[in-house]
């Protein structure tokens, strides 16, 4: 018997052997990554050389129609019912047409979990020639990025700068997108969509079913006192009127919290953000504004709400399909709301309730005004020109392929008026025509398809929405699409009439300070969260804030603010 | 039984009279160029990226290279021994590990000897069958199925509603994370982690067994006295080959059921290593914080094994 437990021992000793070993390889695969990176890059140098020996000699007859420059660029696909692929977009098709490029798209299909993507991709040394991403999720931000010698400084480079003329134009004059985009010293490297009117910002908020107060007799509830009152009577009353009065859920989320982060506001509170406290126009957040009393009123009525039944008890943990599922049957009374979600909900809605399908009305809201006093909103997008952290940077990659001057002068068109037409309404004649007015209206072969609905055919021809493009945004376009529904025109309207007062513009933030507010705020955020969630839900008691608070301030939460308030008055100042 | 062990053992000394190392080469050519594949595979995929361990050390940018990164030495580790998170993960950590050793492990041991007091063949295929199918079932799969089964409509809950009993919302409770996660994990595992056993068990002998029936043991006595020591060998190595692992949950389901409002008991070390820095790109804190948590498990492996050694003289090497 003890042979054979010897020889089992010997069969196992190479079964831990293994297991160990691919444990290992798990965590220490960024080093063979990087490994192989090394003979890959220097692969790479002597491509390049070649390539730009060859371009060397091409240069004379470079005078104009040439050769097409093809580049990769790497960004979340088009995820769409009818298309997939922006290669096959009628307006990228015209722009590669326009500056002799052919664009390669890379990246996953969807934005999910798209960080977690191009971090890989960066990481693995082997860049594409532009990329998309949010730069503050780059470890150190965009300055890292550059100083890493991954993104290209544009700014700095007299001949690339010349290039762009359309782009550093803007710059020039515009002062709100300079301070927006460019970094401390004036660098600019990154290419951001450019609003053209701020009124497009307001997309967000939360909206109620209207037809469920007038079931009622109620009225839409402009406070936070009215909007408990009507909570309570969705909760106790047959709000739906199908004659069950407990299937109601008067008011919903999902784990992305963004109803508790637009309802905050009311208590003067931003979720998880830096902001300016609207008194002292000095840097807070929310566990500290007010010395932590608005953070404990505000915990203790939602969790008092809670309690009473009137939060979907599952809001913490269902994703927003198992929300939205909810919705659409016609059980929620009030929850977050982007503009584009009035018309899908209210069409699901009619389809699934066929008989009080003229009557559904979802509702979007003014924010409902608190302990605050004002009617805040938590969307920064109103006061932002420009996303700045968000956007395409050219990486070095695009030197060594010699693709950089043809990215520069794509990227300089899509700013130009000519270049953000073809972008945000295709080609004229086709997708879109100019009426007496010389306003811009769809052709009826993007608003009548037979197979596929307005929302989705659109963007075979055009991208009218934010995509995360360089591109001067339309608001036209984007309320043809977005706001044409009376409900979505009806939330936009009444979202865009709230109170600015919390909101922050973006900021930029150099390698040292991002590292340092970054290892904070991750965990800060991560203890906030959890805190704020377990006192509502009841895990943890409004008695336990204190010491938890105290726990954050240990982590260093008012050093993060003055690091935070540091770059917030240097952009003033910019 | 132990005449039987001396003979092999005597036959085994025969078996390795000196053959001369040259000779023996050339004769097993082939077998040696087969040998020398798994090797290289060892080489290139086990240890040779043990060298990116170095990036603990260093803070790690990927554009400028291990090489090109500066040193930082301890940085990380006391970032990590002074995270608030600290003492936490490795509760978490240890305290499912702990778990999952008090049921999961001895659940596959039981059923592999309910299964061996089977006599119906048939009946003993269909449940060795159903009970390992949840093995091959998609991870990401299975947690669909949890988070389904758990919801406020969900199964259970309309099982606790049918008792009147009052809705419960599992995975918003810290409470209830440990024991979903390793009742689940039993559910999934059983059946395939019997199979280890089913070996062990087949091959007790059947003399020994009937002697005992003979002797007037009933079914639990010979359970006890005959099978279970028969397979304490393989119990034994197999706990050790899990004590082994104590510092280890794999992220991937902890990810896909957690949410912020469970971290207390849900988020554990390879959560935290995730987040931080496949999500944030700290890929030094978090090889820092892998390359601990590989050290505390192989620590605890060896311990484990010496203990093995000293009270069973079983051991795996």
């Amino acid at each position: 018997m003890k042979v054979r437990g010897k020889l089992l021992a010997l069969l196992l000793t190479t079964a831990v052997v293994t297991g160990g070993c691919a444990s290992k390889g798990g965590s220490s695969s960024e080093g063979s990554s990087a490994a192989t990176q090394k003979t890959s890059s220097t692969a790479e140098t002597t491509a390049a050389q070649a390539e730009s020996e060859s371009s060397a000699s091409e240069g004379s007859d470079q005078s104009g129609q040439g050769e097409v420059t093809t580049f990769t660029y790497y960004r979340p696909g088009l995820n769409r019912n009818n298309i997939t692929s922006y290669s096959d977009t009628l307006w990228v098709q015209e722009l590669e047409k326009k500056m002799n490029v052919k664009i390669e798209f890379m990246g996953p299909a969807s934005g999910d979990d798209y960080n977690q993507a191009v971090n890989i991709v960066l990481a693995s040394g082997d860049y594409p020639d532009a990329v998309y991403m949010n730069w503050n999720n780059y470890n150190g931000g965009l300055r890292a990025a550059i100083d890493d010698g991954i993104v290209v400084d544009v700014s700095a480079n007299e001949t690339y700068k010349s290039l762009m003329p359309t782009w550093f134009g803007d710059l020039d004059e515009n002062e709100n997108l300079r301070r927006a985009v460019t970094l401390d010293d004036g660098t600019s490297a990154l290419f951001c969509h450019i609003e053209n009117n701020l009124k497009r910002g307001a997309y967000a908020g939360y909206g109620i079913r209207k037809d469920w107060l007038d079931n009622l007799g109620l009225q839409v509830p402009t406070t936070v006192d009215e909007l408990y009152n009507v909570l309570s009577k969705f909760k106790t009353e047959d709000a739906n009127g199908n004659g069950d009065n407990t299937d109601e859920i008067p008011m919903s989320d999902d784990s992305d919290h963004n109803l508790i982060s637009y309802l905050a506001p009311a208590w003067g509170l931003r979720v998880n953000t830096p902001y300016l406290d609207p008194d002292t126009q000095k840097m807070t957040y929310w566990t500290q504004y007010k010395d932590g009393e608005a953070f404990t009123d505000f915990l203790t009525t939602l969790h008092q709400w809670y309690e009473e039944g009137l939060i979907d008890p599952e809001f913490a943990s269902q994703d927003s399909s198992a929300k939205e599922a909810k919705i659409t049957n016609d059980q929620v009374g009030f929850t977050f709301a982007w503009t584009g979600n009035y018309a899908t909900w209210t069409d699901a809605l009619a389809e699934n309730f066929p008989s009080i399908a003229d009557k559904i009305d979802i509702y979007g809201m003014v924010p409902v005004v608190g302990p605050a006093g004002k009617a805040y909103t938590a969307n920064d997008a109103h006061v932002r020109y420009a996303a700045s952290n968000e956007g395409t940077c050219v990486t070095s990659s695009s030197v060594k392929d010699g693709t950089i001057e043809a990215i520069l002068k794509l990227f300089d068109y899509m700013y130009t008026d000519e270049g953000s037409e073809i972008i945000n309404w295709g080609e004229e004649g086709v997708s879109y025509t100019k009426d007496a007015d010389g306003k811009n209206q769809w052709t009826d072969a993007v608003t009548n398809d037979s197979e596929y609905s307005f929302s989705d055919k659109v963007f075979e021809y055009a991208l009218p929405t934010w995509g995360g493009f360089p591109k001067v945004m339309s608001y036209d376009a984007w309320a043809s699409i977005e706001a044409t529904t009376a409900s979505q025109q009806q939330a936009h309207e009444n979202y865009w009439k709230a109170d600015t007062g919390l909101l922050m513009p973006p900021l930029m933030m150099n390698q040292s300070e991002a590292e340092e507010y970054n290892q904070i705020m991750t965990d800060v955020n991560t203890a906030i969260s959890e805190l704020y969630l377990s006192v509502i839900l009841g895990t943890k008691s409004v008695d336990d804030i204190p010491a938890l608070l105290q726990q954050v301030d240990d982590m260093g939460i008012n050093r993060a603010m003055e690091i935070y308030q540091g770059v917030y008055d240097r952009y003033i100042s910019k | 039984m132990k005449q039987a062990a001396k003979q092999y053992t005597g036959s085994s000394k025969v078996m390795t009279t000196k053959i001369s190392y040259k000779k023996d080469f050339q004769k097993y050519k082939s077998v040696y160029l087969i040998a020398l594949i798994c090797l290289l595979y060892y080489f290139i995929f086990c240890y040779a990226p043990m060298g990116g361990i170095l990036i603990a050390f260093k803070n790690y940018r990927p554009a400028r290279g291990i090489w090109g990164s500066d040193w930082v030495g301890l940085r990380y580790f006391k970032q990590f021994f002074s995270s608030h998170y600290f003492y936490r993960l490795i509760r978490n950590t240890l305290l499912i590990n702990v778990y999952d050793v008090l049921f999961g492990f001895p659940a596959p041991i039981i059923l592999a000897l309910l299964l061996n007091e089977l006599t119906s063949q048939r009946f003993k295929k269909t449940v060795q069958t159903i009970t390992y199918l949840p093995y091959f079932i998609s991870l990401v799969v299975v947690c669909g199925i949890i988070l389904d089964f758990l919801s406020v409509d969900g199964l259970v809950n309309q099982i606790i509603d049918f008792f009147g009993g009052s809705t419960v919302v599992f995975l918003q409770n810290p409470k209830y994370f440990r024991t979903i996660y390793v009742v689940s994990g039993i559910w999934q595992n059983v059946g395939y982690g019997s199979i280890i056993y089913l070996a062990a068990l087949s091959a007790i002998d059947t003399q020994l067994l009937d002697a005992s029936a003979v002797d007037g043991c009933n079914r639990f006595q010979r359970i006890w006295h005959v099978t279970l020591p028969g397979i304490a060998p393989t119990i034994i190595i197999m706990l050790i080959l899990r004590l082994g692992s104590m510092m280890n949950v794999g992220f991937e389901k902890v990810i896909l059921l957690y949410n912020e409002s469970i971290y207390e008991t849900s988020d554990v070390i390879s959560s935290f290593v995730y987040r931080y820095g496949i999500l944030q790109g700290n890929y030094s804190y978090s090889t820092a914080v892998g390359l601990f948590n590989s050290l505390i498990n192989f620590a605890l492996l060896i311990i484990v094994n010496q203990i093995s050694k000293k009270v069973s003289s079983i051991s795996i090497w």
